[in-house]
């Protein structure tokens, strides 16, 4: 049985100067999958492309094991999208937004969204226009989980929150899986959202996925070694993420064989440490392969 | 068909502001054309000379009664800035993140768009009729102004579907850029029209009442909903297709 809630493949858009894909990415239920890069590095793009808001040159993309061109409706009723797509309707006042959206959700709960509004601390007599880069935040993400979703597909929904906020915000994303049947898809530079709610990091450089790797595997397995010489023959070892010869290091994704590796090769160990989730993050959006 | 509805009624809501400007030009439009109107009757069924300019009266009617399908008094037609901001293709990018069928969406537009053509249409004749009534009537008959309106209704039904389909089907340039092209193509077809058949549109078209009565008027119609029907469906496949951002 297909446990995965979204298959992508060979997902490609071409701009003048940008192109991302092709993409292939798959994202197994229950899970929550981060999707990092530096700014311009097609999250958005990437996200709209989901929500059928751009058409792709080619691949495709299957949402709950269905094309989602043929039971786009269906699926989008799944699928809480935070997006920054509300400004055209500044003009409205909050309630009048929440109006709008919920009369297409028949999952719509309106008294979790009363719940939300609440805790959120948003005044929904306030013309959404009118309101703060925070509060706008806040209000997309209440009209995205107010439905239900099974999937919530967030593009930088901390961007502008408050601290207090963001604390909820995480709490409330933490809670929204728990019954280990909803996933998330986060695009996020904020590395704590990751580390508290991600099980899954894909990095997106120049709209290519560079990789993928489970947070866990981060702790267990990735490591630096400071050497005595670098092992000029090891350079194209696939466990070796990074190296350099000054002083000599190599950064592993998987510690213990690269331990056994060096000292058959005879390589002097001098240091070992574990590397944390910020380091490799920043290794692979920064540098260029 | 109910939700479409449902949709094309919250936007009128939201841009009551936009129609209410909207209408108040249309009655200066209206009045403007009442005058030339029946200046038209009184050079094709009057007795004695009358010098007007019927290039003014055939764009009021060839050129104006399809924008009566737009509010064309909306913030997005009067500011420039649409060019960049494309305000239209942005509130057409939201809906469709929301789990409406596009056909809904479509059928929305159009709605929208035949609402604000009725309302504009009544606001149109109807200060037409108040203030050419007396004068207009000594040329030509009740019944024939009744079918010359429903002439340029069915006009204005069969090409007021393309301010739909430039708003949400094409972008903020195109909004701005469309009048031009569509001006060049009006330009060129009332000087052909104006050298093959020698009248004035408006002036032919009440010579075509006079001789074939009703019939101009279902033809038209006709064409209208053909129309109508026609730009519905290609802005339904364009909305399917393009991408809003």
């Amino acid at each position: 049985m297909d446990t995965n809630v979204l298959n992508i493949n060979g997902l490609t858009k071409n701009y003048k100067k940008f192109s991302l894909g092709p993409l292939d990415l798959q994202i197994e239920k229950g899970t929550a999958v981060a999707i990092v890069g530096a700014n311009g590095s097609g999250k958005s793009t990437l996200f709209r492309l989901l929500m059928n808001v751009l058409q792709p040159e080619a691949g495709s993309i299957e949402w709950f094991g269905q094309n989602l061109l043929r039971k786009e409706t269906e699926i989008k009723g799944e699928v809480g999208y935070v997006g920054d797509m509300l400004e055209p309707f500044g003009h409205l006042k909050i309630k009048e937004l929440a109006a709008l959206v919920s009369h297409w959700f028949p999952s719509w709960d309106e008294k979790y969204y009363s719940q939300l509004i609440k805790r959120y601390q948003v005044d929904e007599e306030v013309k959404f226009g009118k309101s703060s880069k925070g509060t706008k935040k806040k209000v997309e993400l209440v009209l995205a989980m107010s439905h239900r979703p099974s999937v919530l597909l967030l593009d930088e929904p901390s961007a502008g929150l408050d601290i207090s906020s963001q604390r909820k915000m995480k709490e409330d994303l933490i809670s929204f899986m728990e019954d280990g049947e909803k996933s998330i898809i986060l695009a996020t530079h904020n590395v704590e959202e990751v580390k508290q709610i991600c099980d899954f990091i894909t990095i997106l450089r120049d709209g290519k996925e560079v990789c993928t790797f489970m947070k866990d595997d981060i702790y267990d397995n990735w490591g630096r070694i400071w050497v005595e010489k670098f092992p000029q023959g090891l350079k194209n070892n696939p466990n070796i993420i990074a190296y350099e010869e000054n002083p000599p290091q190599i950064v592993t994704n998987n510690i213990r064989e690269m331990e056994d590796l060096l000292q058959t090769e005879q390589v002097r160990i001098i240091n070992m440490q574990r590397v944390n989730l910020e380091e490799v993050i920043e290794y692979f959006v920064d540098t260029e392969q | 068909m109910q939700q479409a509805f449902w949709l094309a009624r919250k936007e009128l809501k939201y841009n009551w502001v936009g129609l209410l400007f909207t209408i108040l030009m249309t009655i200066f439009f209206a009045t403007l054309s009442a005058t030339l109107l029946e200046q038209a009757a009184r050079h094709l069924f009057g007795s004695d000379v009358t010098f007007y300019n019927k290039v003014l009266i055939d764009i009021m009617f060839v050129a104006m009664t399809p924008c009566l399908g737009a509010i064309f008094m909306s913030r997005p037609y009067l500011n420039f800035e649409t060019v960049k901001e494309d305000p239209f293709s942005k509130r057409m990018a939201f809906y469709r993140t929301l789990p409406i069928p596009v056909a809904t969406l479509g059928l929305s537009r159009t709605l929208f768009s035949l609402i604000t053509l009725g309302i504009l249409s009544i606001v149109f004749y109807g200060t037409i009729a108040i203030f050419a009534s007396f004068t207009l009537y000594q040329y030509i008959s009740p019944v024939e102004f009744i079918i010359f309106i429903f002439v340029w209704f069915g006009y204005a039904l069969a090409l007021s579907g393309i301010n739909p389909f430039i708003e949400y089907g094409t972008n903020g340039k195109m909004l701005h850029l469309s009048p031009l092209f569509i001006l060049a193509i009006f330009v060129i077809v009332l000087l052909s029209f104006y050298s093959y058949v020698g009248y004035g549109i408006v002036e032919w078209v009440l010579l075509l009442i006079r001789d074939y009565g009703w019939m101009i008027a279902f033809i038209s119609f006709l064409i209208g909903i053909s129309g109508c029907y026609l730009w519905s469906k290609l802005l339904t496949v364009r909305l399917k297709k393009r991408d809003y951002m």
